[in-house]
């Protein structure tokens, strides 16, 4: 029998559920019968009548205790209660993207007679509950994945309750772990450093090469070919010009990510860290269907690194190399110098996406921009920190620092670092838009 | 291990037994044809009719244990005392029906866990130190069963659904509680010392025989059940 959404969930959840904070896992329960609530309901008057019949002397109030005694009785085990049970769950899907639904199923076997399945479960943290159904002796749970990241699913805590429902037994099935990938953000736009490496790819270089982009006309030399005289040019000038075409290069691309720390907005409760992340993801998965290569390095407490690859299948690949790097947070400063070289090539265009709240990632940047490599910094903003109405020194302190924001950013631009802005809401295109006017040039080495 | 019994008639129940054994909305423990009623009649609240109507049932239930009729009699204390009794119906009265799960091990998040309980026991222990007349006798233990039958109906699934749907529990239970009614007004009371000692071995015999009688039924079934299973040839494990 299928139950209702909101009120099964709210009964197998014991109360509100927030992803954020998601409750502790309850104690393991006991593997013996206990009294139910009714069961304890009915004694306890019953208990209670008889004695206070006995105390003040009046018989009537056995009256009051014999219609709890006999709900008992007429309750009370037979030889149907199970006296082995045991719980397997089955989870078909453990890798999905954010907004996606998990189902995860617990098959109940026991012996004996069951009157009701009351189930419960305390689930982990990225992952909602949805919906809870209870078939026979299965029993399903519907999640709905929200945030990123290698969480366990939960533990479910199945109560059985014997044919009288005087009496339940709780059996516990672990939901295990599952990956929940960021939804990459929409994202159409591959703006490309001036240099590109002598590579065949899809992005019109400035090179002139084998390209279909029109680059410009040269005078004829000994071997070119005569299908690429470009007659207008030749009839003008009196001597015969060849058309010249662009190079088309692929690029090499490598995410940085900011994990030294989580900032979340006030006002919107958005992470910085989760917003990083699908953006790291949407950048990557453009330049991958653009047959570009794309690596990614993140910093944090732990240096995680993937060498820059290509194919529709290594978006997973940087995806799971980031997939902990929550665990990540810490106060140690990597040193940029210690990247492997395959994971920094020369040249490659280095998205940088932090929040610009950790001074540590500025001296990660003035070391990629003395390597050489064009970088481009997608800011995350944390939002404005709260500020009471009337406090004027408050006020003073939240123009200070915006102001010290605004010079963060004047002076990453001063040496030749792009800073955009994408607030997580939205296409990634209209922040990265601007970068298209012109490549992105690197310091040369 | 089996998830289904050996005989037929073991299975047939299981399968019954499954059928109810999800959670039911609070209005699943009316009839179809009154839910359907109460729908047209109250469309919106149809959901929260029967937790306002064990409410109601649990006021009442306050207001006769007080023994209205002598408030009056017991000036502003006892018109005092009606009233706490009414703030904390209204507080425990309605139903609890979150899962048993342990959320603390402090005595308040005990007591608001419990509170149904807490209030009918609350209720016997007010009217068992009252001295009501006969016909307040009636209504307070016909006032508490229906309020412990409508408790079951809501909070504890299915089997208190079935419970009240077959009707055989609560018509025993009246029963039960008419019969010790009538016989309470019998005039044997002598007003002697051994007379409530008398009366206590007599419980205490009553509840003994009963508990032997269940334990002697439960292992009989289960060491023939386990001789069933031993004969069985069905697969023991799904």
């Amino acid at each position: 029998m299928a139950a209702p959404g909101g009120e099964a969930v709210r009964r197998a959840l014991g109360g509100p559920q927030s992803v954020d904070a998601p409750a502790e896992p309850p104690q393991a329960p006991t593997e013996a019968w206990r009294l139910t609530e009714r069961a304890l309901r009915l004694s306890s008057v019953a208990l209670a009548a008889a004695a206070v019949a006995l105390i003040s002397g009046r018989a009537w109030m056995l009256a009051l205790a014999a219609g709890p005694a006999v709900l008992l009785a007429l309750g009370a085990p037979r030889s149907t209660r199970p006296t082995r049970v045991g719980a397997r769950a089955v989870v078909p899907v453990r890798r999905l993207f954010e907004g996606e639904a998990i189902a995860a199923r617990v098959d109940l076997a026991f012996d004996g007679l069951v009157g009701w399945i009351d189930p419960g479960v305390a689930p982990g943290p990225g992952v909602e509950l949805a919906a809870v159904e209870v078939s026979g002796p299965v029993v399903t749970f519907s999640f709905v994945a929200r945030r990123w990241g290698r969480w366990t699913l939960g533990v479910a805590d199945i109560d059985l309750h014997d044919a009288g429902g005087l009496g339940r037994r709780t059996v516990r099935a672990q939901l295990g772990d599952v990956d929940i990938y960021p939804m990459p953000a929409d994202s159409t736009l591959t703006p490309i450093p001036t240099r590109l490496p002598n590579r065949l790819g899809e992005h019109t270089a400035r090179q002139t090469g084998d390209g279909f982009e029109f680059a410009g006309v040269r005078p004829y030399t000994w071997g070119d070919r005569q299908r690429r005289i470009h007659w207008p040019s030749t009839t003008r000038r009196g001597e015969i010009q060849i058309t010249q075409f662009a190079a088309e290069r692929a690029a090499d691309t490598v995410v940085l990510l900011d994990a030294f720390g989580d900032v979340r907005d006030p006002a919107t409760g958005r992470s910085t860290l989760d917003d990083s992340v699908r953006a790291a993801a949407g950048i990557a998965r453009t330049y991958l269907r653009s047959h570009d290569r794309v690596g990614v390095v993140s910093v944090g407490g732990r240096l995680r690194w993937l060498q820059p690859g290509t194919g529709g299948g290594y978006l997973y690949r940087i995806v799971e190399t980031v997939l902990e790097v929550r665990r990540d947070l810490g106060y140690h400063t990597p040193d940029i110098d210690h990247v492997p070289t395959p994971a920094l090539p020369n040249g490659a265009l280095v998205y940088a996406i932090t929040p610009l709240a950790d001074d540590r990632i500025l001296d990660v940047l003035r070391d990629l921009a003395e390597r050489g490599n064009p970088v481009v910094v997608v800011e995350i903003p944390t939002g404005d920190p709260r500020v009471e109405p009337g406090d004027e020194a408050a006020e003073f302190a939240l123009r200070l620092w915006r102001m010290d924001r605004e010079a963060l950013r004047f002076s990453l631009v001063e040496r030749g670092i792009p800073v955009v802005a994408w607030d997580g809401s939205g296409e990634l295109d209209l922040a990265l838009a601007p970068l298209l006017r012109t490549g992105v040039r690197g310091r040369a080495r | 291990m089996s998830e289904h019994g050996s005989d037929t008639a073991h299975e047939h129940e299981h399968a019954q037994a499954d059928n109810d054994a999800a959670p039911l909305p609070s209005s699943a423990a009316l009839p179809p044809n009154m839910h359907a009623f109460l729908a047209r009649m109250f469309p919106g609240r149809v959901n929260t009719l029967p937790n306002d109507a064990v409410l109601l049932l649990g006021v009442a239930l306050a207001l006769a244990a007080v023994d209205p009729t002598k408030l009056g009699s017991r000036g502003p204390v006892g018109w005092l005392f009606a009233l706490a009794a009414l703030v904390a119906t209204i507080w425990a009265a309605p139903v609890v029906s979150r899962r048993p799960a342990a959320q603390s091990v402090r005595l308040t998040s005990q007591f608001a866990r419990h509170r149904n309980t807490v209030f009918a026991v609350g209720c016997t222990i007010v009217a068992g130190f009252s001295d009501p007349p006969v016909w307040l006798t009636v209504i307070d233990a016909a006032l508490l069963l229906a309020y412990l039958l409508a408790v079951d109906a809501l909070a504890a699934g299915p089997v208190g659904v079935r419970q009240l749907r077959r009707g055989t529990a609560p018509l025993s239970a009246l029963a039960a509680v008419a019969i010790v009614l009538l016989a309470a007004q019998a005039p044997v009371n002598s007003g002697a010392v051994w007379g409530r000692i008398i009366a206590a071995l007599a419980v205490a015999a009553a509840a003994t025989a009963a508990g032997a009688a269940l334990w002697i039924r439960q292992t009989a079934g289960q060491s023939s059940r386990a001789g069933r299973e031993e004969a069985s040839t069905l697969p023991r494990h799904r």
